[in-house]
């Protein structure tokens, strides 16, 4: 017997893993530095939830992932990440086993964001955070791929983009209180031509969103 | 592997290992007494789908 999985992923894995080498380098670049412009402010363990294809895991550090695409979460495996097939919001780990839970660019594919941030609520420690990766509603980038999503784009339309209210209402509800908001990729769509640096604070203009939110 | 539960019921899982390596569990399988319902680890990678979720 083998695992099996009904991931809209499954069938395009290699085609989205590709993406981060080729068209997508110097964004998938751009979201990386972001990143590790927090990494030694995030407690361990760290998991991430939606890990695809274990690309930023591997660039982060993050040693965990769990994903409900069997062949997003094999090519994780090849880069030495140890992942699990399941859904984030029917969590399998014990309450409060992470010090950091990471969802990058996964809120806006998940059926339940709430049900999704209450699950990493409960498996975070006391101190723990949850740091979010997201494309908003609002930005330029989100313009462009809600675009996709209504040609029928094969990843976008299994997307829903939420603005920066609502994703702050949501983590506040999961009970989560902000810590801080890094905004990047303020070159626009099919004009990227560099890595950028991130800018502290919420930026509408900005086509990636980095948000850090503690466990109240 | 200790530190997972049940996805359904969050309750103890019972791990059965069929073959595993130096590293890593490559085949056996985690079992929930109180859902009656085993989640089968595959290829190194178990899979904790709930059961109505699975394809």
């Amino acid at each position: 017997m083998t695992n099996k999985s009904d991931s809209p992923f499954d069938n395009l894995a290699s085609v989205y893993d590709a993406w981060f080498e080729g068209e997508g380098r110097l964004i998938f670049a751009t979201e990386v530095r972001a990143f590790q412009e927090i990494l030694t402010l995030l407690p361990k363990p760290w998991l991430e939830v939606g890990v695809g294809s274990g690309r930023f895991a591997q660039a982060l550090g993050i040693p965990i992932g769990i994903d409900p695409s069997v062949k997003l979460l094999a090519m994780a495996r090849k880069r030495g990440i140890s992942g699990f097939l399941g859904k984030g919001e029917a969590g399998f780990f014990k309450g409060e086993s992470f010090g950091t839970v990471f969802l990058i660019v996964t809120i806006c594919f998940v059926s339940s964001p709430l049900a999704v941030l209450k699950e990493a609520h409960r498996i975070l420690k006391a101190d723990g955070k949850v740091v979010l990766g997201l494309v908003l509603r609002e930005s330029p980038w989100g313009q462009f791929y809600q675009a996709r999503k209504k040609e029928g784009h094969p990843f976008y339309r299994h997307a829903t983009f939420y603005s920066y209210e609502e994703i702050a209402k949501l983590l506040k509800e999961a009970g989560f209180a902000m810590e801080r908001v890094l905004s990047t990729l303020f070159q626009k769509p099919n004009q990227v031509t560099q890595v950028e640096a991130p800018r502290e604070r919420f930026s509408p203009e900005a086509g990636f969103t980095v948000m850090v939110a503690g466990k109240r | 592997m200790d530190i997972l539960v049940c996805p359904v019921c969050k309750g103890e899982l019972e791990l059965t290992v069929e073959e595993e390596n130096e590293e890593e569990i490559v085949t056996g399988a985690l079992h929930c007494a109180k859902c009656d319902v085993s989640y089968p680890i595959e290829d190194t990678i178990p899979n904790l789908l709930p059961p109505d979720q699975r394809a």
